[in-house]
């Protein structure tokens, strides 16, 4: 479904402009899915130009991101993240999504011992097209089953973000 | 009308569906990978180490940090000097969370420590240099004193040996050449004078430097030896308990008693002969202990200066200075007691003789063949009663 659709239907017949409504309703409040939403962004005809809402790209900042963790301690994560759209959004929430790993191969990552904390309540803008590399602190914990082979790992922490327009 | 009110219906809705930046709240789920870094544990410092009560090693080290945070425990190994890992012993053994353990009950080698810290259950810092090496050296199997003399069990410096006192240290099966043999003599006060002298490899007997005790006072005098390492590491002392004697005996005094009938030099009569300090009594009548002994007792008769001399000692001769008797006469069955520094001659039967009453102040004057326990040789220096003139008999 998308807004063309519902263009066309203004010039239907009642019965046309009651599934028109409904569909402009569904379109309006359905915000939790992730999908190739199209945002009307052509004002002022009969008919709008169809746009695409499109993910968040990351972008590995391993190198920058400083030693912190410890087995009984806690560190930060660090995100960068590019906005492709034409318009900005606002991180307001990360959680985890998977098995945290390392570069020290498998004899770490049988017991890294790290683990995320989800976070809420975010407001990190990213402009449209930009990018941006923020930090949860203190959102990292290695416990004190970590291997010895993760000394001086760098951990990757496989995260989905959401992110409001 | 009504088509009219549809189209505005319809452009209402679009505004609301197709303005999404302007209306909508747009929820975007992205999927990717943030970064975090761990630490590494540091690598363990080097300890220092000391022997605190041997054979117990004190080990210390300097703490080591991660990101900060205090290492959890410390792993400490013990190695030869030559390279092989030992079972750490107790008190260092396991994880150790302070920064100072002391090994209890090491065995004699030569010993260096090192420290691993650990953090968690499994982070390990790498192994620190390994310590300067700790001794733990067996002291001393025994010491003997080749210059004293000997009474009965002790061991005497006298007059003659102050000077020299050569004492020989029997080493341990587990001494090194590098080891060092330290010997030394001190007195109460308490001064002390010693010498050293290269270990042997193994055991075996070495003899440092003899000593020269002129500056120690007389008395209870203590040889001690130990062994020290080239690491500075001692073992501990083994101790050879002397006596330092320089005094010269002397006659104190000399006096006659009856004991039979007065006036007449008969049986049962004593002659008390003290010394300055006790005798060696072996040295007064050969293999004589100081029990009651017989002997034979001279009275001489020599004038107006009788003498008394006892057969087959070396008590020298009293000067009676008197005419005790008009004929020699021989009193055998007396018998010799010694009791500390007394001795007294009982007379026994005496021969046939003629006695006179007389009374004098005896004169003693020994020989220097007599000797007190320290073998220190009797002066002979004569000696009058200190009671002055008695009858005596």
């Amino acid at each position: 479904m998308n807004v063309r659709v519902a263009v066309r239907i203004v010039a239907a017949d009642k019965v046309r402009l009651a599934l028109a409504l409904s569909a402009a309703v569904m379109m309006a409040t359905a915000t939790v899915t992730f999908g190739s939403w199209s945002v009307s962004s052509a004002p002022g005809g009969g008919y709008s130009k169809a746009v695409t809402a499109q993910s968040l790209t990351f972008t590995d900042v391993s190198g920058s991101a400083a030693a912190q963790l410890y087995p009984g301690g806690t560190g930060d994560l660090v995100v960068r993240v590019t906005n492709p759209n034409p318009f900005a959004v606002t991180i307001t929430a990360v959680s985890g999504n998977g098995t945290v790993t390392s570069d020290k191969g498998a004899a770490c990552n049988a017991s890294t011992g790290v683990t995320f904390a989800s976070t809420t309540g975010l407001t990190q803008v990213v402009g449209a097209g930009a990018s941006v590399t923020f930090t949860l602190t203190g959102k990292m914990s290695m416990s004190n089953a970590s291997a010895n082979a993760c000394q001086g790992a760098v951990f990757t922490v496989p995260v989905t973000l959401t992110a409001t327009s | 009308m009504r088509r009219k009110r549809n189209v505005l219906l319809g452009l209402a809705l679009l505004a609301l569906a197709g303005s999404g930046a302007a209306v909508a709240a747009w929820a975007i789920a992205s999927s990717g990978g943030g970064s975090t870094r761990a630490f590494s544990v540091p690598q363990g410092s080097t300890p220092t180490r000391a022997i605190t009560t041997w054979p117990n090693v004190a080990v210390s080290w300097a703490a080591v940090t991660v990101g900060g945070a205090a290492i959890d425990s410390y792993g400490i190994r013990r190695y030869a000097e030559a390279g092989a890992l030992q079972t750490t012993l107790a008190g260092c053994s396991g994880a150790i969370a302070a920064l100072t353990c002391s090994e209890n009950s090491v065995p004699v080698g030569r010993w260096q420590y090192t420290t691993q810290p650990q953090k968690g259950t499994s982070w390990l810092g790498a192994e620190s240099a390994k310590s300067s090496t700790v001794a733990i050296v067996a002291a001393p199997s025994s010491l003997a004193c080749t210059s004293c003399t000997t009474f009965g069990a002790t061991k005497y410096i006298n007059a003659a040996g102050k000077a020299a006192v050569s004492v020989s240290v029997t080493l341990p099966a587990t001494s090194i050449a590098s080891d060092t043999v330290n010997l030394s003599l001190a007195d109460t006060v308490p001064t002390a004078v010693g010498s050293t002298v290269a270990a042997s490899a193994g055991a075996g007997t070495v003899t440092p430097a003899a000593l020269d005790t002129t500056s120690l006072v007389d008395g209870n005098v203590t040889a001690s030896a130990h062994l020290s390492a080239n690491t500075g590491d001692l073992s501990p002392a083994t101790t050879l308990a002397l006596v330092r004697d320089t005094v010269v005996p002397t006659a104190a005094n000399i006096k006659g008693n009856n004991g039979g009938v007065a006036g007449t030099v008969d049986g049962g009569d004593t002659v008390v002969y003290t010394f300055s300090e006790a005798p060696d009594p072996a040295s007064i009548q050969a293999g004589w202990t100081g029990a009651s002994a017989a002997v034979t007792a001279n009275i001489n008769n020599v004038g107006t200066a009788d003498t008394v001399t006892v057969g087959n000692t070396n008590l020298g001769t009293v000067n009676t200075a008197a005419n005790y008797v008009t004929t020699s006469r021989t009193c055998t069955t007396s018998t010799l007691v010694l009791a500390g520094s007394v001795l007294t001659l009982t007379l026994g039967t005496c021969g046939n003789g003629t006695s006179n009453v007389a009374t004098s102040a005896f004169i003693w004057t020994p020989t220097s063949t007599m000797t007190d326990r320290a073998k220190n040789p009797m002066a002979t220096t004569a000696r009058t009663a200190t009671t002055g003139v008695t009858a005596n008999f």
